[in-house]
């Protein structure tokens, strides 16, 4: 691994971690934004003392795989902890109730996640070149500082009416500006009560 | 995390191909950079939760914008 792939790891797995402890919710609901789990009425009743052994008062998923609710983990209907688990289906294998969910239809599907990878290729690459060199986490100052920097070049782009080609760089700049800001959210430094106990000692 | 974004809630499939028509996906943009911003100069410190919620959600919504102009605009 490069030292700029190893550097733009660790960038992007610092930021899923601080987004973790920044928005209070488990880094497997991050790839899961939505928080939707697909849920089927079975074909017939059962009987809730011996599937789950309580009486739910509300309908309550007593089967399944994936994040929740398996205790075991199994990672398909199928998955006995032995047979080798397939590709990713990538959605294909819901029911379109959803945006990318279903099974694809043409192209565009494989086409639209190449390119969410050349995006982000092109978001990380940015964040990268704005990430302070000297330090792991940059702060709210320099974040802001991204802020600035990135719009003034982006306006006057629009302004002499560029092309996207001509844009592309400017707004990949301000997608990193706002990750560059996600980060020094996460990164406050001494709170104000922190602050005011070390200068009573 | 991208890929998060621009598939979630605040990503891509909330935004009209339309809004990235002219320049008024950047005035969203510039909308919640100013939230953002504001929030920065007068809100409580960053250790209070809901004002943090509420600014990491202005970035948010720059980095969506930001990403899903790029999808709409492929190389």
């Amino acid at each position: 691994m490069s030292a700029g792939k190893s550097i733009a790891t660790h960038f992007w797995k610092t930021l899923l971690t601080r987004c973790h402890s920044l928005l209070g919710v488990p880094t497997t609901s991050l790839r899961n934004p939505t928080g939707t789990h697909l849920c089927t009425v079975g074909e017939q009743r059962v009987d809730p003392v011996q599937a789950l052994g309580i009486v739910p008062d509300a309908p309550l998923a007593y089967w399944g795989w994936g994040e929740i609710p398996d205790q075991y983990g199994r990672r398909t209907a199928g998955d006995d902890g032995e047979t080798p688990i397939g590709p990713d289906p990538e959605l294909a294998d819901l029911p379109p109730l959803r945006p990318f969910w279903g099974e694809r239809q043409d192209r565009s599907r494989e086409r639209e996640r190449v390119g969410l990878q050349d995006v982000e290729e092109e978001l990380l690459a940015a964040a990268v070149a704005l990430a302070p060199p000297d330090h792991p986490l940059p702060d709210s100052g320099s974040a802001t500082l991204a802020f600035c920097g990135a719009l003034a070049p982006l306006a006057d782009g629009l302004r002499r009416d560029a092309s996207p080609v001509e844009l592309r760089d400017d707004v990949a700049w301000l997608g990193a500006a706002a990750a560059t800001f996600l980060i020094a959210l996460s990164n406050p430094g001494p709170s104000p009560r922190g602050l005011t106990a070390r200068a009573g000692t | 995390m991208i890929v998060a974004v621009l598939r979630g809630s605040r990503g891509i499939s909330r935004i009209p191909a339309d809004e990235f028509e002219g320049d008024r996906w950047f005035l969203h943009a510039v909308s919640a950079i100013g939230e953002l911003m504001a929030e920065g100069s007068a809100g409580p410190p960053v250790t209070d939760r809901a004002y943090t919620s509420r600014v990491t959600g202005h970035a948010l919504e720059v980095l969506a914008i930001c990403g899903a102009w790029l999808m709409h605009h492929p190389r």
